[in-house]
């Protein structure tokens, strides 16, 4: 005959697995959803910051006194000299040192000017590519042309690697 | 039923109802679209840039800027040029900017300008431009009064 007293404590402890059971299916339930809101605000912040970056490249590039259109110090808005871009685009492919140089400016990013008016044109001006998501951003640009006097048109193509 | 069961039932449907709230609430945050920051900021700045800079490039019609050529278009049209008048290389180097930026990157838009019967001949769309509208207009001076050229990305 089975002892009484046994079958009380078995069911207790039973009792008290299953609510340790449901306790832990809920913990998980509840981490698991933490986790993935927690992943999912940082995948937006990680892309937000890319984003910015790309701004933030475009705009050092269209104020880089390198590549610029100023007469007597007097910059002009979204402006390059194409004689300057030409040079700058190959010393940066030529000289590794100048590529780490401009690496602290444009970090993981490629530059290029697409001059579409008068004649099509491409200058590579930085590449440095890595793999994951990327922010393009374009930029309606002057092209000066300081041998002619004359002004093309183009744009900037910024793409940043996040 | 017993009085303790219908209580664990209706704590059951409560904590039911809790967790499908959560849930929901889970789905919406997760699905609610990113901050597109970059995409802003290009809209706000592309209309006004691509005229500004349209308007300042050089032509081959005597070294003239679409500026100038719009000027003499609204007022004289006296200007002889390889495309024809200053209206015809106006219309010539304008179509090719808009077709190596916007019709290139796919974009829907509408180019028009106005404050003269020639120049309002000059207009160029493409795509589909029901919906919301990110507009920039630049005044050209003339003898004859501003023009207006004006400039919707449609999205």
């Amino acid at each position: 005959m089975p002892d009484p007293l046994l079958n009380r404590g078995q069911v207790k402890m039973f009792e008290t697995l299953a609510v340790l059971v449901v306790f832990f299916f809920f913990l998980i339930f509840g981490a698991s959803f933490y986790f993935k809101l927690q992943e999912n605000s940082l995948m937006r912040e990680l892309d937000k910051t890319g984003q910015l970056r790309a701004i933030q490249v475009s705009q050092k590039s269209l104020h880089l006194p390198e590549l610029d259109c100023s007469f007597v110090n007097v910059q002009r808005d979204n402006c390059f000299d194409i004689l300057k871009a030409q040079k700058f685009g190959a010393l940066v492919t030529a000289d590794e040192n100048a590529l780490i140089e401009y690496f602290k400016t444009f970090e993981y990013s490629t530059l290029t000017v697409y001059g579409v008016y008068p004649v099509p044109s491409t200058i590579v001006l930085y590449d440095r590519q890595r793999d994951g998501s990327v922010t393009v951003l374009q930029i309606p640009l002057l092209l000066y042309d300081a041998r002619q006097g004359d002004y093309g048109f183009g744009y900037l193509e910024v793409k940043a690697y996040g | 039923m017993a009085r303790g069961q219908m209580e664990i039932l209706g704590l059951a449907i409560i904590v039911v109802l809790i967790m499908l709230g959560v849930l929901f609430a889970v789905m919406f945050v997760l699905r609610a679209p990113a901050s597109n920051v970059a995409q802003e900021y290009k809209e706000s700045q592309l209309a006004a840039s691509l005229i500004t800079a349209m308007l300042g490039t050089t032509t081959p019609c005597n070294d003239a800027s679409v500026t100038e050529l719009l000027q003499d278009c609204a007022v004289l049209n006296r200007l002889e040029c390889p495309a024809g008048d200053s209206c015809a290389q106006a219309q010539d180097a304008i179509g090719q900017m808009l077709a190596g930026t916007l019709e290139t990157w796919k974009r829907s838009y509408q180019f028009s300008i106005t404050g003269a019967y020639n120049v309002e001949q000059l207009t160029f769309a493409s795509g589909d431009c029901s919906g919301e509208r990110e507009s920039s207009t630049n005044p050209v001076p003339t003898p004859g009064g501003a023009l207006q050229v004006r400039l919707d990305l449609c999205r």
